[in-house]
Order: C-alpha cells, then structure tokens, then sequence
C-alpha cells in the first residue's frame, strides 16, 4: 500500500515533489530503454556477424523463392506488373517467419534468456532491442531480395518508383518486426515455438499485406502513392503494434 | 438453493426463447420476396455472429482483468469465452456461405464482414492452440492475455483496411440493404435474444467445467507432491 503523505506538507509542495520525482524517473526509465535496447541489438550483431545464421538463411531463402515463383508463373512483362506485389509481400512474409521466429528461440540456449532478463535495463528495452534486430536482417534481406524480382520478372522501374517501393517496404517491415518479436517472444515459451509461430503470424499481420500490396502496386502501375489512407494504415498499424506490444511485453517474459 | 433455482429458470427461459425463435424464422416470418426462403438463415446466422463478436470482446476485457488482478477466475472466463465464440463464429460463416450462395452467387468473397470473421477465426483459433501448447500453466495464462489483447486491437484495423480495400475496387457484388417489414424485425429481434441467453448458458458452462478442471489439476498437484 501507498504511504499517505504527512499532512505537514502543503499541497503544492506535494504536488512539486511527486512531480520531480515522476520526471526524475521516467528520464531515467527511458535512458535505460534506449541504451538497454542499444546494447542488446549490438549483442544480436556481433552474435549474427559470428555465426551468420540468420542473414544466410534470409538470403538463400529468398533466392530460391524467387527462383521458384519465376519458373512456375513464367510471366510476360504485363503480368509480372500485376502479380509483382502479392509475390513480393508473399516472399518477405515467409522470409520473415524464418528470421523471426529464431529471435527469440536461440535466447534459450543455455537459457540465455535469463541473463537478458536479469540485466538492469527495463523489460520494454529487450523487446525494442529485438525489434531493431530483426528489422535490420529482414531489410537486409529485403536489400537482396528486390533486385533480383526486378532482374528474374524483368521489370524496368524508375528512380522514383524504386524509392517510393522502398519507403512502401521500410514501414510495412517495422510492422512485422514489431508484431513478430512480440509472437516469437510469445512461442519461445513452448517447445514447438517454431510451429507455432508460423500459425499466430499470418492472421495478424493481414493489415500490413493488404496495405503494403495495395501501395507496391499503385507505385508500380502509376509511380506514385494513391490517394486514400494506405499509407496511413501502415504507420498506424506500426504505433498501435508498437505500443501495445511494448506494453504486454513484460508480461510475457515474466516469471 | 436460490441460486440452483435461477440458474434452472435461466436454461428453461433460454430453451422457450429458442423454440419460439425457431417457429418465429422458420413459420411466422414472411417469405423474403426476392431471396425466397433462404433468407430465413439470416435470423440465425446474424445472431451467431454477433455473439461470436462478443465473445471475443469478452475474451479481451478478461484477460486485461487477468493481467490487473491475477484472478484465476479472469482466465477461465477468457478461455471459456474464446472456446464458445469460435464456435460461433464457426456456425455463422458457415450459414453465411449457405446465404451467400443463393444471394450473391458464390459462397465466399473478400468482402469486409467476412474477411474479418475469417481473421477472427484465425486468431482464436491460435489463441486456443497457444494455450494448449504451453506447459507452465501460470505463464499460459500470462501469455494468452497478452496474445487475447493483441488480437482484439487487429479487429477495427482489419475491418477498417478491407473496408477501404473493397471501395477502390468496383463493388460487383453487394449486399442488398435489408428493407425489413414488422414481422422480420420481431423474429430478428427475439432470435437474437434467445442466441445470446444461450451464449451466457453455454460460457457458464464450461467455466464450470474449467474450474472442475483446475481442482482436478490442483489435486493431481498434491497427490504428486504427497
């Protein structure tokens, strides 16, 4: 139970008090988050930069997908226009449940995942740590992946439209990584995280599909943003996602 | 005792209400001019959707509740109530395809309703099969409240996405505005209240057994322990 104030002290005094106390702490709060999440992004680099497991594997899979969808439509350049978008969010889904769900599995080993949580730095920074770090390999692979749509489907783009696309797949990725940190913390619990993930991941991120498609393709077709709330779906379903997962996540890795 | 008797009052009251809704779709309501009698599935499949809807608005306000209290009772409530709306949900999109056939002639189109029961469908499904996956019980609970939350907030977005998705397109097919007479309102309104007693009767049910299942588990636990 909260301890009443004594009555000695004047209100505003009181009022001063709690105040500074309140900002005091969540500028401390929010220094540790930053630097929290800091370290543990580095953590997961030099662990990537060491074993490369996640980058190799984003980057085969997604030259096989592209291998495979090119011999298996086998498109003429009007076609491949058209169907370009829904493969393109097809192959970084797909290539994200593979990045995603190891985030937080290979925590286990050893039962890392421990130590990270006995760290002095606020539940919230781990998860915002992860976020970056599988922002970054996603979009790494993405770096790799849209070159060679364009060079398999043969497809010309212009400068803008490439630099639209990009921004188009910049936001549609913070939503997934948002939303799959939060599941991959979530399956890492079970033994069957793996699977498990696979199943909660597509249901929730249909909004960044639809979307994210709905805007590859407008860009393509016209070179540029349509009119209506595209954009506006993304960036929202970004802060809503990342807000409310930030918010729960530390009751998820709570024990 | 007084309590017994409430509870037997509320399942005869439910089950009258349910015949009558019946009668009323199946009998007194008149014959839909244009769609003929299969429109007679819409005082059903209406009702099991929007309880299915409500159930898992149900499931979400547990499970903040849980995560504020850490009350057992918060977490059977949300269980039981995610088990009974997916059943729900699974009735009125399968009615709805039956309706859909007739009316639009297809038994399935991404329209905004649908693709948001198919979602939902989805998640819950995954809810329940999370909450199986997941050994350590206490952390279960955490967890499925957590996911429980997360889920409900995809719902508007959903919606609102394939609300606008659709608008771009041409609309070729359309649900036509439902002009109801007197006689349709009464028996929509009557089904709806039968369907959603029945919905209270079915999640006090299996709190119950969910609780049944929690003594089994804590005795189970002591025998173990002794």
């Amino acid at each position: 139970m909260l301890k009443r104030p004594s009555s000695s002290d004047s209100p505003a005094q009181r009022t001063l008090e709690s105040a500074n106390a309140d900002a005091a702490r969540i500028s401390l709060a929010q220094r540790g988050l930053l630097a929290g999440a800091w370290a543990i992004l580095k953590k997961d680099l030099a662990y990537e930069l060491q074993n490369r497991e996640t980058l190799v594997v984003l980057t085969v899979f997604s030259l096989v997908v592209v291998f495979i969808f090119s011999f298996a439509f086998d498109l003429a350049e009007a076609e491949a226009k058209r169907l370009l978008p829904g493969l393109l969010w097809m192959t970084i889904l797909f290539a994200s449940v593979l990045g995603f769900s190891k985030s937080m599995a290979f925590e286990r080993r050893g039962d890392a995942l421990s130590g990270l949580l006995l760290a002095p730095i606020p539940k919230e920074a781990i998860f915002l740590g992860k976020v970056m770090s599988s922002l970054l390999f996603l979009l790494a692979s993405e770096l790799v992946l849209l070159p060679l749509f364009f060079a398999f489907f043969s497809i010309k783009a212009s400068f803008t439209q490439m630099g639209l696309l990009v921004l188009v797949l910049l936001l549609g990725s913070v939503g997934l990584a948002v939303v799959g940190s939060f599941l991959a913390a979530i399956c890492q619990v079970s033994r069957q995280g793996e699977i498990l993930f696979s199943l909660g991941y597509f249901p929730l991120v249909i909004p960044i599909l639809i979307a994210g498609t709905t805007l590859s393709k407008s860009v393509l077709e016209t070179s540029q943003i349509p009119p209506g709330p595209w954009l506006n779906v993304l960036i929202a379903f970004d802060l809503i996602y990342a807000v409310v997962c930030l918010w729960v996540f530390e009751y998820v890795v709570e024990d | 005792m007084a309590r017994w008797r409430i509870q037997q009052i509320f399942w005869m009251a439910t089950a009258l209400l349910l015949l009558i809704g019946f009668y009323l779709s199946f009998l007194y309501a008149p014959r839909e001019r244009v769609m003929g009698d299969v429109q007679r599935i819409f005082y059903f499949h209406m009702p099991l959707a929007w309880n299915g809807f409500l159930a898992f608005a149900i499931t979400f306000v547990s499970g903040l509740l849980y995560l504020r209290t850490r009350k057992l009772k918060y977490d059977l409530w949300a269980a039981a109530s995610a088990e009974v709306g997916l059943l729900f949900i699974t009735l009125a999109l399968l009615t709805g395809s039956i309706w859909a056939r007739s009316a639009w002639g297809t038994y399935w189109t991404w329209e905004p309703r649908l693709t948001t029961a198919a979602v939902l469908w989805l998640m819950y499904a995954f809810y329940l099969i999370l909450r199986s996956y997941i050994e350590n019980r206490e952390k279960m609970r955490l967890i499925a409240a957590a996911y429980g939350i997360v889920a409900f907030i995809n719902v508007p977005i959903v919606f609102m996405s394939i609300r606008w998705w659709r608008t771009l397109h041409p609309v070729l097919i359309e649900p036509t505005g439902l002009k109801m007479e007197t006689p349709m309102v009464l028996t929509l309104v009557v089904a709806l209240v039968a369907f959603t007693m029945f919905y209270v009767l079915l999640l006090a049910q299996r709190i119950k057994l969910a609780q049944a299942e929690e003594s089994i588990q804590a005795m189970k636990e002591q025998l173990k322990e002794a």
